[in-house]
């Protein structure tokens, strides 16, 4: 394999892209953490669930764009009556029994998945408008892929204006570091709780509608991409945004260089990568103590 | 009735259940009951960290698979060997591995704990999935004997024979089981229950929970090992479902479904899964489905598992017959 | 003899002090209290001795020896044992078990996984004579979590006791109860801690004067005052800072 400028380049603009959307998946997981105490090992299904859905949506309206919006919107539902309706009463029985029913929820999502659209991967296909590359960096690079770098950027950035700049996102990251005091001040919690449960569960659905086409759209989608997401929350810390942005794009180098260099390892780097930070550092990069 | 009689009843009821098997159940039955067997031993080692321990593991596939993966590969590979000798590499195996990974998991806690058990399986399973040459990948490893049974003195007992595995599978968990009774009974098992119901007060009257940890993980990495060991021999193939994720799930569902924290609990919990799962599986592709919703059911509604309806049937039995007795000899 | 010093106890919690160079010194056998309004550090202090937090400056010493540096458990099986504010007993344990696990314990028998805990004769005798002297006979099998509060802080005080301590230190053991019950727990005390050095943090000026030889009055942190009971009773200094203010 020729490693050269380009070749690297390029595989460092791959990391990039997969770093955002891994960023889109675990930075719910990891707010979620860090405001409610509690690890939702379902997360990575809200991903696939917007894939799934925002797949089903191009199928009715023809319109990609109309399903980016729609896709998420609908994980995000699913995310805040699954908040409502079943995680809410199982809280007070202790971290244990919450742990369980997540694993509970993303046993039946991924049932329904298979039974709603079956086993097989999805035909799924860059929308139109962004087919074809570009030059760059002398190479040529995919617009889509691009396309989701920027885009997921703009997410970003959405996502940081809000919670830096807004009362709303004050509120928020209030909630996400003393929720108990929030409560006392006369905030609607448990509402507070379930909007941004429903956030975490959309931007992850985002996430699956704009990777459909490049990751594929599959049964198997939520285990791979949740495991990675596990690894990016570990690394950066339970309940760190920061941590969060800066992992993912560790990761996403990681996997890309990892895939590139040693194919075989990539996949027990990322783990023993979990492993060593869970045993020396727990809190990860940015993460709280204790 | 007192909690050891009823301990020592149900006790009684599962030894004549597991004798009477072979005499009621057809093959493809008895088949099945033997899974029952080794999968309970597997949901009962992990019992003992999560329902016992209080820490969720999410790794303990990980003992499984490497019991299967050792079983499997010296059977292969070391012409000649014994049936007892290969379970027990299998076993011990586990357990050095669990002892291993416990100099790491002595120090997490809560949500870090599950995740680093996670991690450590995940990393196996990688390890399984990767080195073909050894592990055969995905396509897994298959061909290796099953040794006849010697019993000095009497002779050897073929093992292809569905009964006689049945009852070696029954001897060997009804031993293991009985260890893992008898070790929540000694001061070790006091210890282990402390760390669940508060730690921090344990380590003030002096206990030193980084060692009792260690024990733990070591004896439920060994008998979920034997639980693996088991499994290799009697599917004959090994592959990385062994160890994976799911593998690890299912060990949660039967603990779960069965009653985590109470002894006979995952017991029952793997009797469920294996036999509605069978069932349910002849009926319908989504029979996991069925099984991931009455989870869930479990654990809004039920959390003391299948085993605590059980009782609470059993005592409202005891007390509507009792009644019934009293009312007879009043008159 | 001095049996526990403080020397020089200083810390903060990430920037925010509490303690400004406590000294403390008890001698065998002595029964001293500790006051002070809420906030002072008293539980800080227990924290120190105890070993749950280490201290960012000074040092703690058990019959001479530096033990600033030793874990909790190390403490523990050396004589220290401390009871609670806020009670910390095993919820889903019955009153038996929860002691019997003190009593396993303090005879360092904590790991054996062969001889069942049944057949322990000597241990058992122990844990009945434990719940007769802390007066929980009746509520042997009881479960930890569904005693009355005032029974739960006799298991408390029960648990430290199991470990046959040559310090026992009792955070607030009357804290949340009537008088009735404060002078149940004021006799036990009494009764279970003959003998023993007694180390404890109060607010009820009568269990004070009652139970203790010495007092040490901390205040923001630092030693307002410290010696016999009488003197402080009359101190100026803590009359105006704490006594002035009790009703």
């Amino acid at each position: 394999m020729a490693l050269d400028l380009t070749t690297i380049l390029i595989t460092c603009l791959h990391g990039l892209v997969y770093g955002v959307l891994i960023f889109l998946v675990s930075s719910g997981l990891s707010i979620v953490f860090g405001m409610m105490g509690m690890l939702n090992l379902a997360h990575a299904s809200f991903y696939m669930l917007g894939a799934y859905l925002g797949y089903s949506v191009l199928g009715i309206t023809g319109n990609f764009w109309v399903s980016l919006v729609l896709g998420p919107l609908l994980a995000a539902a699913v995310g805040s009556l699954t908040e409502h309706f079943l995680l809410r009463p199982v809280h007070e029985a202790g971290h244990l029994f919450e742990l369980l029913l997540t694993i509970g929820l993303s046993l039946v999502i991924l049932e329904l998945v298979k039974w709603g659209w079956g086993t097989e991967p999805l035909p799924v296909q860059i929308p139109p408008s962004l087919t074809g590359s570009v030059q760059i960096l002398g190479s040529t690079y995919p617009i889509y892929r691009l396309f989701i770098f920027f885009f997921g950027l703009a997410v970003l950035t959405a996502l940081a204006l809000v919670l830096f700049k807004t009362n709303l996102g004050m509120i928020v990251r209030a909630a996400i570091t003393n929720p108990v005091m929030v409560s006392a001040l006369g905030t609607d919690t448990p509402l507070v709780f379930n909007m941004v449960f429903a956030l975490g569960a959309g931007l992850a659905g985002l996430a699956g509608v704009i990777a459909g086409p490049i990751l594929g759209i599959y049964p198997g989608m939520a285990t791979v991409v949740g495991m990675d997401a596990f690894v990016v929350v570990v690394v950066g810390g339970l309940g760190s945004l920061l941590g969060a942005v800066v992992a993912s794009f560790l990761i996403g180098e990681l996997q890309s260089f990892g895939v590139l260099l040693f194919p075989q390892f990539s996949l027990i780097l990322m783990f023993f990568i979990m492993a060593v930070v869970l045993s020396i550092k727990p809190q990860g990069l940015f993460g709280e103590k204790g | 009735m007192t909690t050891r009689r009823l301990n020592t009843a149900v006790l009684t009821i599962i030894g004549l259940v597991v004798l009477a098997c072979p005499s009621f159940l057809s093959t493809v039955h008895l088949r099945l009951m033997t899974e029952v067997l080794y999968y309970a031993l597997f949901a009962v080692s992990l019992n003992l960290i999560t329902g016992f321990g209080g820490l969720l593991s999410f790794g303990h596939a990980a003992y499984f698979g490497v019991g299967a993966y050792i079983t499997a590969l010296s059977l292969l590979h070391i012409k000649g060997l014994g049936l007892i000798p290969a379970l027990l590499m299998g076993g011990v195996a586990a357990g050095i591995i669990g002892a291993f990974f416990s100099i790491f998991l002595i120090r997490v806690s809560g949500t870090y704990y599950a995740m680093l058990t996670l991690a450590f399986n995940q990393l196996l399973y990688a390890v399984a999935l990767k080195w073909r040459a050894v592990t055969g990948g995905d396509d897994g490893l298959g061909g290796f004997p099953k040794p006849p049974l010697h019993i000095p003195l009497i002779g050897s007992i073929d093992m292809s024979n569905t009964a006689n595995f049945y009852w070696f599978t029954a001897v060997v968990i009804g031993v293991m089981l009985l260890l893992a009774w008898h070790l929540i009974r000694t001061p070790l098992g006091v210890s282990i229950v402390l760390l669940r119901e508060n730690e921090e007060r344990a380590r003030f009257l002096g206990h030193r929970t980084a060692a009792i940890r260690f024990y733990l993980f070591t004896i439920a990495a060994f008998l979920a090992g034997i639980a693996g060991s088991m499994f290799a021999m009697f599917q004959e193939f090994v592959s990385t479902g062994a160890i994976d994720i799911f593998k690890a799930v299912d060990a949660i569902l039967m603990m779960v479904i069965g009653g985590v924290g109470h002894f006979f609990g995952p017991m029952l919990g793997a009797m469920f899964m294996v036999f509605i799962g069978d069932w349910l599986s002849r009926l319908t592709d989504m029979w996991e489905f069925y099984i991931g919703a009455f989870f869930i059911a479990m654990v809004l509604y039920f959390r003391g598992g299948l085993i605590s309806l059980v009782l609470y049937a059993w005592y409202w039995l005891l007390r509507a017959v009792s009644g019934l007795w009293g009312r007879r000899t009043a008159s | 003899m001095s049996i526990l010093q403080a020397k020089d106890i200083r810390h903060d919690f990430k920037g925010l002090a509490v303690l400004f160079g406590v000294d403390l010194d008890v001698a065998e056998g002595e029964r001293r209290a500790i006051i002070g309004p809420n906030g002072a550090g008293k539980t800080t202090l227990f924290n120190m001795i105890t070993g749950k937090y280490q201290p960012k400056g000074g040092a703690v010493l058990l019959d001479g020896q530096d033990i600033t540096r030793r874990s909790v458990y190390w403490r523990a099986r050396h004589g220290l044992a401390r009871s609670f504010q806020i009670t910390n007993i095993f919820p889903r344990l019955t009153v038996f078990q929860s002691l019997q696990a003190a009593v396993l314990s303090r005879r360092s028998i904590r790991l054996d996984f062969v001889h069942p805990v049944s057949r322990m004769k000597a241990v058992n005798q122990e844990v009945v004579e434990l719940l007769r002297r802390i007066g929980l006979a009746e509520q042997a099998q009881v479960p930890g979590g569904m005693l009355a509060y005032g029974q739960q802080r006799a298991l408390e005080i029960g648990l430290t006791l199991a470990l046959q301590p040559r310090v026992i230190l009792l955070d607030e053991p009357t804290a949340g109860m009537s008088s009735e019950e404060t002078r149940l727990v004021v006799d036990l005390i009494k009764r279970v801690t003959a003998g023993m050095t007694l180390i404890i943090i109060e607010h009820d000026m009568d269990v004070v004067f009652g139970l203790a030889d010495r007092i040490t009055v901390l205040h923001y942190g630092a030693v307002l005052a410290s010696g016999p009971k009488e003197e402080i009773q009359q101190d100026p200094k803590v009359k105006e800072a704490y006594l002035g203010e009790e009703d």
